[in-house]
């Protein structure tokens, strides 16, 4: 069969000892820029994309393909043991995981997230081989009215994120739509809040606000607890998921694979997006949704495994049509033509040995991966054992470090300690922070998409319901938030009843 | 094992508690051995006064500073080139060249500086500001350096900065679908005069060079089109692509493997030459529409930097190109190997900027 014979290639082309010690070297790097929290693969990529100058193609690629699907598997280690996400697409993995980490079930949480990460990106590897160049075209047909349709298809997924109030879920998505408008208007350029302040003409980052709202806040939070009790549960449950463990996971993490490689297809779409996604997909799934939010683990399988597949996903408009669907897929692109290789809609024909060469490494990638990230699940554990008041510094320590090293601004620190304080007032009146950060992700997407859309329509409303696609998605953004409406109409005329 | 109360210091501010608890607890630790004890090891064993700590902390302050520069035998230590954009965006990629190889012209290294942030404006800011001795240089580009100034208000102008010379210059094409029905440019337009604001066009974004190629073109031609910007190159190709949008304008290197694939046509490029790798495509001013837009890359110096530190980067660079070093690199990209001169770049930068205000003026393109 064709594909075997391809995939005998590109292993042949992969044996080199030079591209597998390029695969390991990217897988690790990646996985360490993944656990530090603040610094992306984005960054480590373009500090390391001089070196694949003197490296063939082929090396250069893997080795930088490593690092992107590396650093998704090492940003649930932070969200996980300190709430603090390493990436901005692990933040749903804090929601859940963190709180199994503080009964005791770090190992668990840990081990689900590496195989998950495993099985979604080995199978959106697979995906990726056999129906990328159809998939790739329908892409194509997403314009300004489909993505957002998609994406108030994904504000209404906030009414899952949410343990609480529903009405405070959604005044925090207020909030992060609000903040998501300030800078400069993307459209016509008005400069929208800033007050005259440099640093806010670009907006507010979504890294400073997230490492604010999730890792300062749990510190400031546990500072004020930790005099009464303890943080973490000293002893530790089995470090490894159990049976009954994976019985719950395997449809989360199956579910999660395709419906974060779908999402990653989406130029523009990703990871972050597919993690929520994959959130609420299971907690409506699940029988006992209320219990999200305490530590329930398909909250941590179906979510990583949605982000890892998305990173196969974003390659497929690369290599089938040469269009990077993110930042990073850019930079691959630029490193290709700097090589002299030009990545098209005929880079299969043109190229098949760096494809399938490419291809074959993600393979290899996902499993050195597994077996990097198994035994330190033991090491990383053991760093929960160290008492409190000696762990939080270096927890404050590394998340000024990674804010920092974004821009080299003392800007970037200023919001992250407002918005820890924020979310210390946050967490006292009982309002959560997932919903913003959705919110605040989503905010330029929607905006951008909607007044795109409508110049495409010469102001007209009926774009969005007259394309199929958008209609589809329209309807089922409609039948999601009467869905979670409804219990609440219903339960009002018993209210007044009482009343 | 009771937990101390934290906050039963004196003398000492309380932030600073729990770092001399973390040195206590270690000596202590090790002196005791065994994790029970740790709680109690909380214990302050003594307080630093409050006097020896901030004295300390202002001494350690006090030494964080920096050598001068010499301005003899310039380079004479490492030069600074500030990026005012993240890394990883294009101009990282313009100017890998120059960070690589001349270096070796220079005899020192070049050190990239990112300061990203409100469109270019504040490391560009920073550039503007900095000591005039030739150690830190601005990675200058259309964008931030005519086009913000043009449209927006910042603290700085082209005028003061130095130019170095360019080195590489990247120019907009005006692509349709292939399916679209226009075959030449003047096709097109023949099309949009009967229907104005019917045809959409996609641009990288609001107020980018590509816009105010079209808004030129436009003003040119007589016709009218909508703009929809978005937010990257490959965006707006994609956009055109999926027949969101007619037209996109947009910088030729990402646009090349599909027009060269035949997805999509160029109908016409921005410079006043053709581009070597598009031979049959012609430029506007060839087919009679007064449309010049060339971004350019070259380096530039705060204004007041020695014309002795100028001459010698711009013969550094003279002789790369001499010797065909950067040439390569930069066609890779994508780009236009072109040298000129310090003049001739001033030349440039001056006459970009007077065109763009004009522009800006007239399409309404200023940010409030």
């Amino acid at each position: 069969m064709e594909l075997l014979h391809n995939l005998v290639l590109g292993f042949s082309v992969l044996l080199h000892p030079s591209n597998l010690f390029a695969c390991f070297l990217g897988v690790l790097i990646g996985t360490l820029v993944g656990v530090l929290p603040g610094l992306g693969p984005a960054a480590a990529i373009s500090l390391l994309l001089p070196t694949t100058y003197k490296l063939s193609p082929l090396t250069g690629i893997i080795m930088l393909a490593g690092i992107y699907y590396g650093a998704m598997y090492g940003g649930s280690t932070t969200s996980i043991l300190v709430n603090i996400p390493g990436e901005s697409a692990s933040v749903v993995t804090c929601l859940d995981g963190y709180q199994m980490a503080r009964q005791g079930r770090a190992g668990p949480a840990l081990g689900i997230a590496a195989f998950g990460s495993f099985i979604a990106g080995t199978f959106s590897i697979v995906a990726l081989m056999l129906v990328a160049p159809p998939l790739a075209r329908m892409a194509l047909k997403f314009g300004p009215p489909e993505y957002f349709s998609l994406m108030l298809l994904g504000l209404m997924i906030l009414s899952y994120l949410s343990t609480g109030s529903m009405v405070k879920a959604w005044m925090m998505a207020a909030l992060g739509l609000f903040i998501g408008t300030i800078g400069q208007d993307r459209m016509v350029g008005t400069l929208r809040f800033t007050y005259q302040l440099d640093v806010l003409a670009d907006g507010v980052g979504l890294v400073p606000v997230v490492m604010g709202l999730f890792g300062i806040t749990e510190v400031l939070v546990n500072i004020e607890q930790s005099v009464t009790r303890q943080i973490f549960k000293t002893h530790l449950s089995h470090l490894l998921p159990s049976r009954q463990d994976w019985a719950r996971s395997i449809l989360p993490i199956l579910r999660g694979s395709a419906l974060g490689f779908l999402l990653g297809i989406l130029p523009g779409g990703g990871a972050i997006i597919s993690s929520f996604a994959s959130y609420a997909v299971e907690k409506k799934f699940s029988r006992t949704p209320q219990k999200f939010g305490t530590g329930m683990i398909e909250g941590v399988a179906g979510p990583e495994s949605a982000n890892n597949a998305a990173t196969g996903g974003a390659f497929v408009p690369l290599l089938t049509m040469g269009i990077p669907s993110n930042a990073i897929m850019a930079l691959l692109l630029g490193a290709l033509l700097v090589q002299g290789v030009k990545p098209g809609p005929f880079f299969v024909k043109e190229y098949p040995d760096l494809f399938w060469g490419v291809i074959s490494s993600m393979y290899v990638g996902n499993g050195m991966l597994l077996v990097l990230n198994l035994p330190l699940i033991g090491l990383w554990v053991k760093i929960l054992k160290l008492p409190y008041p000696l762990l939080f510094p270096l927890i404050v320590l590394f998340c000024l470090i990674g804010v920092f090293s974004l821009n080299n601004t003392a800007a970037d620190i200023y919001v992250m300690g407002f918005f820890g304080f924020l979310g210390y007032l946050m967490k006292k009146f009982e309002y959560d922070g997932a919903p913003l950060v959705l919110a605040l992700v989503l905010s330029p997407m929607i905006e951008d998409a909607f007044r795109q859309s409508l110049l495409m329509a010469d102001g007209s409303f009926l774009i969005f319901f007259s394309r199929p696609v958008s209609l589809v998605l329209m309807g089922v953004a409609v039948l999601i938030m009467a869905s979670s409406l409804l219990p609440w109409l219903k339960r009002r005329p018993a209210e007044g009843l009482e009343e | 094992m009771a937990a101390r109360k934290m906050g039963n210091h004196r003398g000492l501010p309380l932030q600073f508690v729990s770092i001399l608890r973390l040195i206590w607890l270690v000596k202590d630790l090790r002196e005791l051995g065994g994790e029970r004890r740790f709680l109690m090891a909380m214990q302050p064993r003594f307080r630093t006064p409050g006097w020896v700590f901030w004295g300390g902390l202002i001494l350690l302050a006090l030494c964080a500073g920096s050598a001068g520069a010499t301005e003899k035998d310039y380079p004479n230590k490492m030069i600074t080139l500030i990026n005012p954009y993240a890394p990883g965006g294009g101009i990282d990629f313009a100017y890998r060249g120059i960070v690589d190889i001349l270096p070796e012209y220079l005899g020192q290294k070049i050190v990239v500086s990112h300061k990203p942030g409100a469109v270019g404006s504040i490391g560009t800011a920073a550039a503007a500001k900095a000591k005039p001795d030739g150690y830190t240089l601005l990675a200058g580009s259309t964008s931030h350096v005519n086009l913000v100034p043009a449209t927006r208000k910042v603290p700085y102008t082209p005028a003061d900065f130095v130019s170095v010379g360019t080195f590489a210059k990247a120019i907009s094409v005006l692509s349709v679908e292939k399916d679209a029905p226009w075959k030449t440019l003047a096709e097109f337009v023949a099309d949009a005069k009967k229907n104005p604001g019917k045809y959409k066009f996609s641009t990288i974004g609001l107020m980018s060079a590509h816009h105010f190629c079209t808004e030129l073109f436009m003003r040119a031609a007589g016709i009218q089109m909508v703009h929809i910007p978005y937010n990257s190159d490959t965006l707006a190709i994609t956009a055109t692509l999926g027949g969101h949008s007619h037209v996109c304008q947009t910088t030729v290197q990402p646009t090349l493997p599909h027009l060269q694939s035949g997805a999509l046509r160029a109908l016409a490029v921005s410079d006043v030459t053709r581009y070597p790798y598009l031979p049959d495509v012609p430029t506007f001013k060839e087919l009679g529409y007064n449309v010049e837009m060339i971004i350019w890359f070259g380096m530039l110096a705060p204004k007041g930097t020695p014309k002795e530190v100028i001459d010698r980067l711009y013969a550094a660079q003279k002789k790369a190109f001499d010797e065909n070093k950067l040439q390569p690199i930069i066609e890779k990209i994508g780009m236009i190997p072109f040298l000129t001169s310090p003049q001739e770049m001033d030349r440039i930068v001056q006459e970009n900027q007077e065109r763009f205000t004009r522009i800006a003026k007239e399409a309404n393109l200023e940010v409030k």
